[in-house]
């Protein structure tokens, strides 16, 4: 018989138990729920039968062996380690060679401008490059012309491309991209031409807004973000000066305190990816406290691309609040 | 002082200490303890075994680059695998799209397979290695058709052992999550299983958190 339990499962309805299942068959209940569950299986057919088809499918996922590494793993391993130490620009993560093939020069206009500013903000572990800004010195091998965007299409790879870089948070990977972005930065300085002018000018302006935006001068990096955005209303990295806002955001009211809370994280994670990760656990609870409930829902799924995503696609669908 | 000697009994934190310290020794050690378990993880996300080999290596890439930044005190798997999540995610991304393609050869389509002998048995004996092979090409394709993040918990629950508090923390996401994500790719293979062969699970079919039961 079941004995009184708080839960009242003796009650328990099916719909209930059914959720618990596969956790009560992972052991991942407490006693009393467990108990609780199994009383229940005791007395209901259809939820004994769903057990039975839980344990049919454990027993079909069993037939997948695990396969032998590779013999020469470890071999592989230390090859790729001799490579990147060698040539640490060029040995770039596996989605790299495909994102500068897309994003091509104004692509590498923007990924100096966000390189930058994981720098600043302390995304990049490891040593802080802030300061390892290099004189422009020749152009290495393998940099990326540099063209000016010639489609709606080129600007929306382009966005996209900034979207997955922010995929890097934390990575190693942080460290050759850097490398690249200095390569292409030197390959900026070196060419002239309308297009390219313009495209270091918006980068220009876009580090200095982030530099004012890091150093707290919220109201003046706002007025150099609203400057891109009019004088350059058609550069593909206009979006992108519309996100940086969200981090220049006026002090008063919850925009404020959105910036204020990224920003504390981000300043309590510097150079430990791990812990950020972590940290962000706390967010869904913090923005709850002022009603967000569409970030939370985002949040609380703990990818950070959820959050930057729905606040990048509030800002350009043009929406002054992220509170709706 | 890096030298790794009696590495059976040294902790996987410890090994990540002596290489930090400076023996290559240890980084190969832990390389090799983890060199299979890393694949096949990947392997089960990208259902390609050669990328799966190649995320793996970046992943130990990024351990031997990334050192100084593993906090004493951590579990060092639980750092490779949130840089193995991480990798994967990066290479969805690159892909655009979920779930990845399978490389699997084809199965055999016409007629059904017969799981009952493994079902009914719970023994792999009781199958003819052919109808277990396809058993498996159709098992993979299962799971690699579930959402992705449905994949992943259910391959880390069942194929990696992990607790669902440990999956909560690598993935994000709350223990409540990890369960209702299980329990819906426990539904879905269900459901697929029950298209392929009229089933019963016998006795002696294998289920974690079995022990001491009280249904």
């Amino acid at each position: 018989m079941c004995r009184p339990c708080k839960h009242e499962v003796r009650k328990m309805k099916c719909k209930k138990a059914q959720k618990l299942l596969s956790a009560f068959l992972d052991n991942e209940l407490s006693e009393e729920i467990r108990r609780c569950v199994g009383e229940h299986l005791e007395h209901c057919e259809q939820c004994s039968r769903l057990v039975n088809e839980a344990k049919g499918v454990f027993a079909w996922a069993g037939t997948w062996r695990a396969r032998e590494a590779s013999p020469f793993f470890l071999q592989r391993v230390r090859a790729r380690i001799r490579e990147a130490e060698r040539h640490p620009a060029e040995a770039v993560p596996i989605w790299l060679p495909r994102l500068r093939r897309v994003l091509a020069g104004v692509a590498a206009a923007c990924l100096i401008f966000f390189g930058g500013y994981l720098t600043h903000m302390g995304l990049f572990t490891g040593k802080d490059m802030s300061e390892t800004v290099r004189p422009a010195e020749p152009a290495g091998k393998g940099v990326a012309a540099v063209t000016a965007p010639s489609s709606a299409g080129d600007a929306r790879r382009l966005v996209a491309g900034i979207q997955r870089m922010k995929m890097v948070f934390g990575t190693q990977l942080s460290e050759a991209a850097y490398e690249q972005l200095n390569e292409a930065q030197r390959s900026l300085a070196q060419r002239g031409g309308p297009g390219t002018e313009q495209d270091l000018a918006v980068v220009q302006e876009l580090q200095r807004a982030e530099d004012l935006v890091r150093r707290e001068d919220y109201a003046e990096a706002r007025t150099v973000l609203d400057g891109i955005e009019v004088a350059y209303r058609d550069h593909p990295l206009a979006p992108y000066a519309r996100m940086t806002k969200v981090f220049a955001m006026p002090e008063e009211g919850s925009g404020g305190v959105l910036r204020d809370l990224y920003a504390s994280l981000l300043r309590e994670t510097v150079g430990d990816p791990k812990e950020y990760y972590t940290q962000l656990t706390t967010f869904p609870e913090q923005l709850r406290e002022y009603g967000w409930q569409k970030i939370v829902k985002s949040a609380e799924q703990l990818n950070p691309a959820n959050v930057l995503n729905y606040i990048e696609k509030r800002i350009a669908g043009g929406s002054e609040t992220l509170l709706r | 002082m890096g030298n790794v000697t009696e590495t059976e009994e040294v902790s996987d934190e410890q090994l990540m200490v002596s290489f930090v310290n400076g023996s290559q020794e240890a980084f190969d050690e832990l390389v090799g303890r983890y060199a299979g378990k890393m694949t096949n993880f990947v392997y089960r996300q990208v259902a390609h075994f050669a990328t799966a080999e190649e995320l793996a290596q970046d992943a130990f890439l990024a351990v031997y680059r990334k050192k100084h930044t593993f906090k004493s005190g951590y579990s060092f798997s639980s750092w490779l695998y949130k840089i193995a999540i991480n990798l994967c995610r990066m290479h969805f991304r690159k892909m655009k799209s979920a779930p990845p393609s399978v490389s699997i050869e084809q199965s055999r389509e016409e007629g059904g397979i017969s799981l009952e002998g493994v079902l009914v048995n719970g023994s792999e004996g009781a199958l003819e290695s052919l109808s277990r092979k396809d058993a498996e090409e159709k098992l993979r394709r299962a799971i690699m058709e579930l959402p992705p993040k449905q994949r992943q918990v259910f391959t880390m629950s069942f194929y990696d052992e992990m607790g669902y508090e440990e999956i909560a923390r690598l993935l994000g996401c709350s223990p409540g999550t990890v369960a209702s994500r299980k329990h819906a790719a426990v539904q879905k293979l269900a459901s697929k299983l029950r298209k392929m062969a009229p089933y019963r699970a016998g006795p002696d079919s294998r289920w974690p958190g079995d022990a001491g039961a009280e249904a």
